[in-house]
């Protein structure tokens, strides 16, 4: 029993003095922390993805708490995250919620292959070796190179050759649009509601564009014309909405002969993209 | 003589001798050009007619008047019907002349002029106006390599005749037919420069033109001192620095220039073209090019108008057998840039088209790297492309950095000699461009 109780004494008094020593030393060498930095990294989402440009978001953080980054530099964490960062560092934030849309609907059996690819089996080496596989040199080549820096799972590659973006788990950090070489994804704010085009073929003669792809836009202008509120213009051979005048009027999806068009739109408060003539990035028959 | 050479490098199968012996052949009838406006290397340029004009031979339809630009003239005699993007010989889609001929010939070149009496500024300035530009590859505005800063002073020119790439034999036709033109556009160059001294390296399995050259050097080179070396036969004997290696025994320095050693290094067609630019006034406005492979019936060697469509000259010209055709390459095999059919014009720098067989065009799937080392012995830059394969496959971009990937001048050595037939170039060039753009960010940042 005495030998129980002297360990015991030994232990409670060992432990006394350690933690006195620990203490004292820790009040000695206290290194400060900028309690924001402690709070903007709570806010922050924590997926380390680097679509802020640091290597991840304790680093983010730091930056942010030194004044040396914006406050609505995360993207994954969108407006609701940058307001809290915003208010932790005292000033106001514009960020949007942004997602990806592919502007390319080239499906397998529309937008035919140049020739038979034997090279390395990246968008990026196709790209370099062949400006592009398919007949369209800015269609999408469908090797997946987005779908592979998507750090969301929210990219994956379908039968008909093209990414399909999941809306409800894309966060709009933008890997995907700086990883594609033909630069086909749109970073478009979910609040945005309007008609997009989602072609990107830019060469201007018609016959041209049909040789390519079925469902390419084949520059007729139909969208330009029709539309009631003059708000669709063409800029380096693609239509390009205004969305400040767009009304989702729908005319523009009607006329376009080849269905170039879609409509993005904000459903019951998911603020989900959606396509009214085709699902996600698959087009409607021709 | 003896051979002198660079260390690595491959020796593919030749296959010269298809075509070798075969005289060049004109084609002047054509029933329309398809001329692209930007064939160099360098800033875009503008087209200078509309649709419906009429254009003379000769006649600038497109400048800028930019830096590292080069004009582009018609190559023949017609009306401007369209003016689009067409398919090039680098299969993108790029603005193109469309000119039909009008059969009249009219013909508008500069005045000539004589390169032996001219000053500097006037001979640099024709080559300009002509529109020369690198025939052998990459379009590399003459002009501006044959007008060097003034702290690179050049002590020697190059006449790169080795001409490396197999089935290619445009190069040594030329210098069979036409050596003394081309020792004149040499001499013409070397007094430009101011230089003493003239090299053409000449690879061994082109022996038979040292006669000609010899003879043409004594006849038409007006003293200018201009030697024959001979080069070992060996790819890539006639990359740039390559051959300023193995001719001067200077190395160029990693991400330098080949005016950083002194040296001036120009095509064979690039020299004829200078001649006549001078002798003639005649604009870069036809070349020479080496049709072969095994789906092509009868071989040659072609002299046509820049943008003459090769479709256009099947089957009368070219005899193509269509079901055996498996890849058609714009250039040369190692180096040259697959294309999906033949509906494409031949631009300033086409030096071949090849339409290959199914035997000739085989690509063998890739096996793991079995760690062999043939791809070190044979890098003609010194790298190890295994190391840098491994670098780029982690996404290591600084050791890919260090390591050198980017003194690489894509080959396509490495990947030939492979037993386990990866694609080992194609990576390096993804690598290069990645680490091109993460440089230029990290420029941009620094700046910020």
């Amino acid at each position: 029993m005495n030998i129980v109780l002297i360990t015991l004494g030994f232990a409670f008094a060992l432990a006394f003095a350690i933690g006195l020593i620990l203490g004292v030393f820790k009040k000695l060498f206290e290194v400060p922390v900028d309690p924001r930095v402690t709070a903007v990294r709570d806010a922050l989402p924590g997926a380390n993805c680097g679509a802020c440009g640091y290597p991840g978001c304790d680093a983010y953080a730091n930056a942010v708490a030194a004044g040396q980054a914006p406050v609505d530099k995360c993207a994954p964490g969108g407006k609701s995250v940058a307001e809290s960062v915003a208010s932790l560092m005292g000033v106001t934030a514009s960020a949007e919620d942004v997602v990806a849309v592919l502007l390319c609907q080239g499906v397998k059996d529309k937008a035919p292959q140049k020739g038979e690819y034997v090279g390395v089996k990246t968008c990026r080496a196709a790209k370099i070796s062949t400006g592009g596989t398919k007949l369209c040199q800015w269609g999408c080549m469908g090797f997946g190179d987005c779908a592979l820096v998507c750090m969301f799972d929210a990219l994956h590659m379908g039968d008909d050759g093209l990414p399909h973006v999941d809306y409800d788990k894309c966060t709009g950090c933008g890997m995907c649009a700086a990883e594609c070489p033909q630069l086909l994804f749109q970073m478009a704010p979910k609040a945005r509601v309007g008609s997009v085009v989602t072609c990107s073929n830019r060469n201007v003669v018609k016959a041209n564009v049909m040789k390519t792809c079925k469902v390419g836009c084949i520059k007729c202008e139909a969208c330009v014309r029709a539309c009631p509120e003059k708000c669709i213009a063409m800029v380096n051979g693609i239509p390009v909405t205004d969305y400040s005048k767009c009304t989702s009027c729908g005319v523009c999806v009607e006329k376009c002969p080849t269905k170039c068009y879609h409509l993005l739109e904000t459903i019951e408060g998911k603020s989900v993209v959606v396509r009214k003539s085709g699902v996600d990035a698959a087009p409607a028959e021709v | 003589m003896s051979t002198k050479t660079f260390r690595g490098g491959a020796h593919p199968p030749e296959r010269k001798e298809r075509s070798a012996e075969l005289p060049i052949e004109r084609v002047e009838q054509v029933k329309q050009v398809v001329i692209p406006v930007n064939q160099h290397f360098g800033a875009p340029i503008q087209p200078l007619v509309k649709v419906g004009d009429s254009v003379k031979r000769g006649q600038k339809i497109a400048d800028s008047d930019g830096r590292m630009t080069c004009p582009v003239h018609a190559s023949i005699a017609g009306t401007v019907k369209k003016i689009e993007p067409r398919m090039q010989p680098n299969n993108v889609e790029g603005l193109c002349v469309v000119i039909e001929p009008d059969g009249s010939g009219a013909t508008e070149f500069m005045s000539p002029l004589d390169g032996f009496a001219c000053t500097k500024e006037e001979a640099l300035a024709r080559i300009h106006e002509a529109g020369i530009v690198g025939m052998g590859g990459a379009g590399f505005p003459t002009w501006v390599k044959l007008a060097p800063p003034p702290n690179k002073p050049i002590d020697v020119v190059i006449a790169n005749a080795a001409e490396c790439e197999p089935y290619l034999t445009i190069d040594e036709r030329v210098l069979t037919e036409k050596p003394g033109d081309f020792v004149e556009g040499m001499a013409v160059v070397m007094r430009l420069l101011g230089v003493k001294r003239g090299v053409i390296g000449l690879e061994e399995n082109k022996k038979h033109c040292v006669a000609g050259l010899e003879k043409a050097v004594a006849e038409r080179a007006r003293g200018a001192a201009i030697e024959i070396v001979l080069l070992k036969t060996k790819y890539p004997q006639g990359g740039e620095k390559m051959l300023i290696v193995a001719v001067t025994g200077k190395e160029v320095p990693s991400g330098g220039l080949p005016m950083d050693v002194g040296a001036v290094v120009q095509n064979v067609g690039t020299f004829v073209a200078v001649c006549e630019a001078f002798r003639d006034g005649k604009p870069l406005i036809e070349r020479g090019f080496t049709a072969s492979g095994g789906a092509l019936e009868s071989p040659k060697n072609l002299y046509v108008p820049i943008g003459t469509v090769i479709a256009d000259l099947v089957p009368e010209v070219l005899k193509v057998d269509e079901a055996k055709v498996r890849k058609v390459i714009a250039g040369g095999p190692m180096m040259g840039v697959p294309v999906p059919n033949w509906t494409f014009p031949v631009q300033k720098n086409t030096s071949g088209v090849l339409f290959l067989d199914a035997d000739e065009a085989k690509a063998p799937a890739e096996d793991p790297c079995i760690r062999c080392g043939r791809c070190m012995r044979a890098c003609s830059c010194r790298l190890s492309p295994a190391l840098l394969n491994k670098a780029l496959e982690a996404g290591d971009l600084d050791l890919a950095r260090e390591i050198g990937v980017l003194d690489c001048i894509e080959c396509g050595t490495c990947s030939f000699v492979c037993p386990a037939r990866i694609q080992l170039v194609q990576r390096f060039r993804v690598g290069k461009q990645l680490l091109r753009n993460k440089i230029a960010k990290e420029a941009k940042h620094a700046g910020k």
